[in-house]
């Protein structure tokens, strides 16, 4: 049974841990914000809800609700919160499988890259809004006029995934072992220390 | 682990080559274009010019055909300011937004992949040629032969 003063840490230490994810998101898309689709949001999106599970996935939620504030309210926001809450519960799958595998969490990165350009383009020709009058017409219109803008965010994504991924990752959950360990090993630590007590 | 090490250099250098090459790729595209193109605007009467584009360089979209006008057209006058966005056009000829409350100079186009698919498009038929509210800012409309630009003042 782990007692409440760990339970109680715990959980600051993930309050914490979702803030400065926020923040460590939000910073560096503004940080690179000045080269048109190149981005580090997917990477680091990645890594959080593959290394902290449901933290990391929070995180993605409080840094698309910070985003409006910024840059104020359009049919982006939608886009925003279906996709980047979702790239990081997918990795967080992918963690939870421990799937180590470059060439398989870069697919799955370049996968979801494709699938934003797709997503943000049948929300602004709109798909929510109910206007569906000749839909897949200006849908094609629409995708192939930002054609550019998603090949060079793939490739962005193709080249950081394999490069980074892994050596973050790694340093991500030697800071979760040691910041956030599973309430198992907390329970056995103290259990130990009764026991020597 | 050395071809682990070449790979890693190999996406190193990509990902540098891309971050300084795609600053440049988002600039001011020059479009190679021949032919003529249509530039009508909806002044009372009906102002039309034909510009031949061989003698034009589309580095800027719809303005520089605007720019031509201007320097070879008697009386073809217009009027922008400019942004981070681009363009934005407040007088064309006697079409002032500022005249009006609300005002603005509506673009319209014939070639599809500029049309605005909105559901606040707005399509109208010039000459048998469908022309649709345009998706892109003057600054980077496609300049094509056989185009049609359409301007009006329009309100909000």
């Amino acid at each position: 049974m782990v007692s409440k003063q760990s339970v109680t840490r715990g959980v600051i230490f993930r309050i914490a841990l979702t803030g400065i994810c926020a923040a460590l998101i939000e910073a560096v898309k503004l940080a690179l914000a000045f080269i048109p689709n190149v981005e580090g949001v997917t990477l680091l999106t990645a890594l959080f809800g593959y290394c902290f599970g449901w933290t990391g996935v929070l995180s993605a939620v409080i840094f698309v609700s910070i985003e409006p504030l910024i840059y104020g309210y359009n049919t982006w926001v939608l886009s925003y919160y279906l996709y980047w809450p979702f790239v990081a519960f997918v990795f967080m799958l992918l963690g939870k499988r421990k799937v180590r595998n470059r060439v398989a969490l870069t697919a799955v990165a370049v996968l979801l890259t494709v699938w934003f350009g797709v997503l943000t383009s049948l929300v602004d020709v709109g798909l929510f809004t109910g206007f569906l009058t000749d839909f897949w017409r200006r849908f094609r219109i629409y995708y192939l006029r930002g054609t550019w803008f998603y090949v060079v965010q793939i490739a962005c994504n193709a080249a950081v995934f394999p490069l980074l991924f892994r050596p973050l990752s790694t340093l991500l959950g030697r800071l979760r072992a040691k910041f956030l360990p599973e309430r198992e090993k907390i329970a056995k630590k103290e259990l130990k220390n009764e026991k020597n007590t | 682990m050395t071809r682990t090490k070449n790979i890693a250099r190999l996406l190193t250098f990509i990902l540098v080559l891309c971050m300084v090459v795609i600053p440049f790729a988002s600039c001011k595209k020059t479009q190679n274009v021949n032919g003529y193109c249509t530039v009508v605007v909806a002044t009372d009467p009906v102002a039309e010019y034909k510009v031949d584009l061989d003698k034009v360089t589309v580095d800027n979209g719809l303005v520089s055909i605007l720019d031509y006008l201007k320097e070879n057209e008697e009386g073809f006058t217009y009027e922008m300011t400019e942004s981070t966005y681009g363009a934005y056009l407040t007088k064309v000829l006697t079409l002032d937004a500022n005249a009006v409350s609300n005002g603005f100079i509506l673009l319209m186009t014939s070639v599809e992949k500029d049309f605005d698919v909105s559901e606040y498009k707005t399509e109208k038929d010039y000459k048998g040629t469908k022309v649709v509210t345009s998706g892109l800012g003057a600054s980077s409309m496609t300049i094509e032969n056989g185009a049609i630009y359409y301007i009006a003042l329009s309100t909000y």
